[in-house]
């Protein structure tokens, strides 16, 4: 029984790799850039393409590449029944039908959006966890809230949101914990949670969650309560311990991503898309 | 001298004016002086918690007043200097720390008084130090033990460079050891830092350490005084639920069966040149 | 019901980088009607282990055998096995969830599948055990309960299904003098009246001492002394050296041997302590 063991979104993996040393703010910019190329891709060739730059970070990152796949397979069953259903149901009038199944038919259209989607969503996930496996959650709030600061004049509290984030990146693997003791605290009188049907199993959730969520609240109110303790009063009026510096690696990767967004829209633009 | 905290014919009451209120103190007169070490002390649901929380303007009260350093709290402008001057720190950890990494959390503090970027190193370098937590400056709080967790609040609470700080059961969820620790952490920083200190708890062997002791019951203040001078009323004490240390239990046993041993000891050293005297 | 556990090895995280071994080839056997105290300092694997005890984990390394019933088989009942096995929380929160404190307790039945009558006989028997008025506190909503009452609920809860063995992790944490004097009383009945095996996890030695027959000492995830508990205690400068701190009785004892008193070693509590005092002053008295 442990809950905890497959999540790798959100979890930092302390190391010293050039990824790991980057100003956050790099990190998170590089990130955005490949997933806006990841929405812009559509044929196998960008794929290839993107799949070896992603497996380069992750050797330059340290990070062993089985915990990164490991984090996919939660995954897993939703993208089955996402590539299922795009198989089924998106068709386009010229595509030829590849086999039929009861009232529905696969078409070759429906086969290639349905890699298409699914390769979308792994890099997608795979890109974000590389960012948040090799940003401390501190790096990663700070350089946020500095990436943020413009849209203050437009009257975002992004100081606000900073925070909110903050502490929900410190509750997450507090509220993991907690789920798993209640959830043990339910199997030792004697739940079984994998067994019956998904009503069934559904059924058996809601003596879970209750806790869960009358404990959140509970922590919620002690944690305003703390905070007000601590002179807090939203963002204004305050001031930072430590302000992030850009380095000569963030100049160096600045002109990887650059080098590679142009190679990728060169190829995006010149590979006709499979679909 | 200036007390630092004063409570005026306190009233309090949750819910106040619908039905469903439920008084939780009772015309509480207290004060808390520069420089001591006060604890409060008392059964879970005696009210000691929710006076705490009125010794920092958390909760005002539904009649009478709590005065910090001659500024009321009934004052919704007072509250940002009273809370420069009395620190809170809470039972559980877990719940009262923000960030990710020790030493951040213990910025926070000094980040939302808006000091200078170096003066707020300088305080959390102070704290760190203080307390002794350098080697857990870059830990996240989860992988901390609760004692150490506690010891980061402390630190947090210290580095806003409070007059006086209040403690509300912190050592309720911590392990023998962590508890020593804070306990010893508390008294230092009444001790060596000057800092008054007003501990919540239910453990008489920290409130041996304490200069002064209070016992509530039920929402009202039914004992007062220093801990030698309650403790020797035992019978009083254990009719609120609360033990004897054990010291002084054992110098009362003993003088109860005809020994020349004070019956109002508290610390083990007292005992201990008590029975030698006896040789 | 006998518990035999047989080099016992368990790793938090297995496979991924946050890897860490917790337990190391543990082995223990724990008879019927033993009253035994689990102590260590904090993150020692003393939950992890007990929580072996009713297939809560199940082994990957060696083996727990219940009452017969190797966990690890693919046969072996485990829903039963920890009805057999109750484990009580630190925190009661984590386990009361029903809206009515009786609702909550018969829980465990309803989950047997047992009529509704037996349900109820089970239900007034427990909170009989636990000294939980049936009359008053049955439709009582769990969350008005006070913080002793909600720590006697959730026993009561456990023992609803009837265990053979109770476990009881750090149960008493955070409760005031009395709610930890109730507690311990509840848990010294439910030991000599229904003769149920206590496995009791704490962090107080005072507790520890006073109450169980027998200690069990894990360190650093190693079982390093398994005795009486007058023999373990005997060992207190071992047990401080790990960070446990003494019983207080035990330390003032130990600081009066120290100043040239002919006290014994292993004074548990404060009466036996107070006692010892006496009788040696008497002693002393009776030589002038």
């Amino acid at each position: 029984m442990e809950l905890t063991k497959n999540i790798t979104l959100g979890v930092y993996l302390p190391g010293t790799s050039i990824i790991h040393h980057l100003d956050p703010r790099t990190k998170i910019i590089a990130a955005m850039v490949l997933i806006v190329l990841l929405l812009f891709s559509r044929s196998y060739t960008t794929y290839s393409l993107i799949f070896l730059f992603t497996a380069i970070i992750v050797l330059f990152s340290g990070i062993p590449p089985g915990y990164v796949v490991r984090g996919l397979k939660p995954m897993l069953p939703v993208l089955v029944i996402m590539w299922i259903f795009q198989l089924f149901l998106f068709k386009t009038p010229d595509t030829t039908i590849l086999f039929e199944w009861w009232i529905l038919e696969a078409t070759e259209a429906g086969l290639h959006m349905a890699n298409l989607i699914t390769l979308r969503v792994l890099f997608l996930f795979t890109v974000t966890t590389l960012l948040t496996l090799t940003t401390s959650v501190v790096n990663l709030t700070d350089g946020l809230e500095s990436l943020l600061k413009p849209l203050r004049m437009i009257g975002l509290p992004s100081q606000e949101l900073v925070m909110t984030l903050v502490i929900a990146l410190r509750f997450v693997l507090i509220l993991a914990e907690e789920l798993e003791k209640i959830v043990k605290a339910q199997m030792a009188r004697g739940v079984a949670f994998d067994q019956g049907n998904f009503i069934q199993k559904t059924k058996k959730l809601f003596p879970v969650f209750l806790p869960l969520f009358i404990g959140a609240f509970k922590r919620a109110e002690e944690l305003i309560v703390a905070m007000e303790s601590r002179s807090y009063t939203g963002g204004k009026g305050r001031t930072k311990m430590k302000t992030l510096q850009m380095s000569r690696a963030d100049l160096a990767a600045a002109v990887v991503i650059v080098t590679y967004s142009i190679i990728l829209i060169y190829v995006i633009v010149t590979v006709e898309p499979v679909i | 001298m200036e007390k630092i905290i004063e409570t005026i014919d306190l009233n309090y009451s949750y819910r106040a004016g619908t039905s469903e209120e439920v008084r939780a103190l009772y015309d509480i007169n207290i004060s808390v002086l520069p420089g001591e070490m006060l604890a409060i002390t008392g059964q879970n649901g005696s009210g000691k918690s929710t006076l705490a929380r009125h010794f920092n303007g958390l909760l005002t009260p539904s009649a009478g007043d709590v005065i910090v350093k001659g500024l009321s709290t009934r004052n919704k402008e007072n509250i940002k200097e009273i809370r420069k001057v009395v620190g809170m720190v809470f039972q559980n950890p877990d719940n009262q720390l923000i960030s990710s990494i020790v030493e951040e959390d213990i910025a926070f503090g000094p980040e939302n008084l808006g000091l200078p970027q170096s003066e707020i190193r300088e305080r959390v370098n102070w704290a760190l130090h203080t307390l002794n937590l350098e080697k857990l400056r870059y830990e996240p709080p989860n992988n901390l033990s609760a004692g150490q967790k506690q010891q980061v609040a402390i630190a947090g609470v210290l580095a806003m460079k409070p007059e006086c700080m209040v403690l509300d059961e912190p050592t309720a969820h911590l392990d023998p050891r962590g508890r020593r620790e804070v306990l010893e952490s508390s008294v230092r920083l009444n001790k060596e830092e000057g800092i008054t200190i007003v501990l919540l708890t239910h453990y008489m062997n920290e409130v041996i350490h304490c200069d002064r002791m209070v016992i509530m019951d039920n929402g009202r203040l039914e004992m007062q005084g220093t801990p030698r001078e309650i403790f020797l009323n035992s019978k009083e004490v254990k009719k609120m639920g609360l033990d004897l240390p054990v010291v002084t239990h054992i110098a009362a046993g003993l003088n109860r069966k005809g020994f020349n041993v004070a019956p109002d000891l508290i610390h083990t050293e007292e005992l201990i040149d008590n029975l030698c005297r006896l040789k | 019901m006998p518990i035999e556990v047989i080099n016992l090895n368990h790793s938090y995280k297995e496979g991924t980088p946050f890897e860490q071994q917790v337990l190391f080839d543990i082995n223990i056997s724990i008879n019927d009607g033993e009253f035994i105290g689990i102590i260590g300092p904090t993150r020692a694997g003393k939950t992890t282990l007990a929580q072996h005890f009713n297939a809560l984990h199940i082994p990957r390394r060696g083996k727990v055998i219940i009452d017969g019933f190797d966990t690890t088989d693919k046969q072996t009942d485990l829903v039963s096995i920890r009805h057999q096995v109750g484990y009580v929380f630190q925190n009661p929160d984590y386990q009361l969830f029903a809206p009515t404190v009786g609702e909550d307790i018969a829980f465990g039945p309803v989950n047997q599948k047992l009529p509704a009558e037996k349900i109820k006989e089970r239900v007034q028997e427990a909170m009989t055990q636990v000294g939980l008025d049936y009359n008053t506190l049955l439709n009582r909503d769990v969350f008005a309960l006070s913080g002793g009452q909600k720590r006697r609920a959730a026993i009561a809860g456990v023992l609803a299904c009837r265990p053979k063995v109770l476990v009881l992790d750090d149960v008493t944490a955070g409760l005031d003098p009395r709610g930890r004097e109730e507690i311990l009383n509840v848990i010294g009945e439910l030991h000599h009246r229904e003769k149920i095996t206590i496995i009791f996890i704490s962090n107080s030695m005072d507790e520890a001492a006073s109450l169980a027959e027998r200690i069990i000492v894990i360190n650093q995830g190693k079982v390093i002394m398994d005795d009486a508990t007058r023999k373990v205690f005997a060992r207190f400068e071992e047990l401080n050296s790990i960070g446990l701190e003494l019983p207080e009785a035990m330390v003032l004892i130990e600081k009066l041997r120290l100043a040239g008193f002919n006290l014994p070693t292993g004074v548990l509590n404060v009466n036996e302590a107070l006692n010892s005092i006496i009788k040696v002053l008497l002693e002393m008295e009776a030589h002038k």
